[in-house]
């Protein structure tokens, strides 16, 4: 199973390899994000800071949100993956040998897990270094529920993937999820400002991690004394075994369907 | 024996949108130790059946036995079977012919090396990205994963069609000498050029 998963790994980074400047283009344009959100936070400050407790500015509560969204993107960076797989035709080698499939799936989470980190601390480090943040970080806390978020965010993907393998109409599922949580998860702004809707961002686990980050990231907070954080779990406990039933069962149909291979 | 019992198959293009009905009730057993040419006009389902007994595809109907035991496609052997069908799709055109062959497991480079004589593919190709090989040298290379898997049940899906003389020449010459421990499975519109190793020929027209 391990060296399953460190072959996929290293084909992963192989191909990455090839598209260097996507790489690069990807992280300068989250940073210019959080540039045009560095002026933001200059002009409209006294609007924005009253909906934000945690005694920081606009520009630190985005940093953290971008930070965490960044980690959703790479459950996106999954179902990506997936297709690419599916287009070039070599996911219908990948699936159907033997014992292949989790730690396919598995190689997937790790890949997206290690991208995510490495742009995120290219983040931390210019923002640190530019005296843009001031953290109070609980490093550990915090790795810890990056680790439990991403397993959330990825199993969202893995079955929004498995939508697309079965009925071939492309996007639609991980696009109106990506929308939905940007907008209601308090990624651009906290959710108090959502008023009445903000009952809505409870169902989605990008406003837990978010939340759970900023106290983790400004207030010092362990882990453990979040409720945000056994939200989480939960969310995992679900929805980790539910993807990879629901991604199976999709490739065994589009195998009797005969359609494996069509994008 | 494989045994492929009342097959049903049918290609949907989408879910429960029928497009193509290609068996119905087919049976056929195939034996250990025979090469087994299998032809018919296209579309008539020779890629299908190699897919069905490679469990890249399940029926929808009947059984398929695979030395006396009844295969469960959700748990399928694929630990039995290497199929090579279309070069073009079962390599990444991003990485080279050594990194595709790591992927598939195959780490020893002097083994890949040993076994390149079976299909002369020059070395120096082991380290060019899949996507610069002409199509012969993609159908040659694809060709050595699956002698380097080395599994009882070699199904083959147009293999020679892109061949040089010389490499079909050696093609042949490995199944032949292999033969008897295997069972192996032809799929070809060229029944002429696979005459002299084939010990039977199969046209599914018949069998349907």
């Amino acid at each position: 199973m391990l060296n399953k998963i460190k072959i996929f790994l290293i084909k992963n980074f192989l191909i990455e390899k090839n598209y260097k400047f996507s790489l690069i283009a990807q992280l300068f344009s989250l940073f210019l994000t959080l540039i045009i959100f560095f002026f933001i936070d200059s002009f409209f400050k006294s609007e924005v800071q009253k909906h934000i407790d945690l005694n920081i500015n606009y520009f630190s509560y985005i940093f953290v949100s971008f930070i965490v969204f960044n980690y959703s993107g790479g459950g996106n960076l999954i179902y990506q993956k997936i297709n690419f797989d599916i287009t070039s035709g070599v996911f219908e080698f990948i699936v159907n040998k033997k014992n292949t499939i989790t730690p396919y799936i598995l190689s997937l989470w790790l890949y997206s897990l290690l991208l995510s980190t490495l742009e995120s601390s290219v983040y931390f480090i210019i923002a640190h270094s530019l005296g843009l943040i001031k953290p109070n970080l609980n490093l550990i806390s915090f790795f810890i529920l990056i680790l439990i978020s991403s397993i959330v965010f990825s199993s969202i993907y893995i079955i929004t993937s498995s939508f697309v393998i079965l009925f071939k109409k492309g996007d639609i599922f991980s696009f109106l999820f990506s929308v939905f949580e940007s907008i209601f998860a308090g990624v651009y702004f906290p959710i108090s400002a959502l008023g009445d809707f903000s009952q809505l961002s409870k169902l989605i686990p990008l406003t837990h991690s978010i939340k759970a980050a900023q106290k983790i990231f400004y207030q010092n907070a362990y882990f453990w004394e979040l409720k945000e954080f056994y939200i989480l779990l939960s969310f995992s406990l679900i929805l980790c075994p539910l993807s990879v039933y629901i991604f199976k069962k999709s490739i065994y149909i589009t195998r009797k369907w005969g359609n494996l291979n069509k994008y | 024996m494989i045994l492929l019992k009342n097959i049903y198959f049918s290609y949907y293009s989408a879910p429960f949108k029928l497009k193509i009905k290609v068996f119905e009730n087919f049976s056929f057993n195939f034996n250990k130790g025979i090469i087994y040419t299998l032809t018919a006009p296209n579309g008539y389902g020779k890629t299908t059946l190699l897919k069905i007994i490679a469990g890249f595809l399940v029926p929808q109907k009947g059984e398929l036995i695979i030395e006396n035991s009844v295969v469960n496609f959700r748990d399928f052997p694929y630990d039995k079977i290497s199929l090579f069908y279309n070069q073009d799709r079962a390599f990444y055109n991003q990485l080279t012919v050594k990194e595709n062959m790591y992927f598939y497991g195959f780490s020893d480079i002097e083994e890949i090396k040993n076994k390149l004589t079976y299909v002369n593919l020059k070395t120096e190709f082991l380290y060019e990205k899949f996507e610069n090989l002409s199509s012969g040298n993609k159908a040659k290379a694809v060709l050595i994963k699956t002698i380097m898997e080395n599994k009882p049940i070699i199904l083959l899906d147009e293999p020679f069609s892109y061949l040089d003389q010389e490499s079909k020449e050696s093609v042949k010459k490995y199944l032949s000498e292999t033969k008897k421990e295997k069972y192996i499975i032809i799929a070809t519109n060229n029944e002429k050029e696979i005459k002299e190793i084939s010990d039977k020929t199969i046209r599914i027209t018949d069998v349907k």
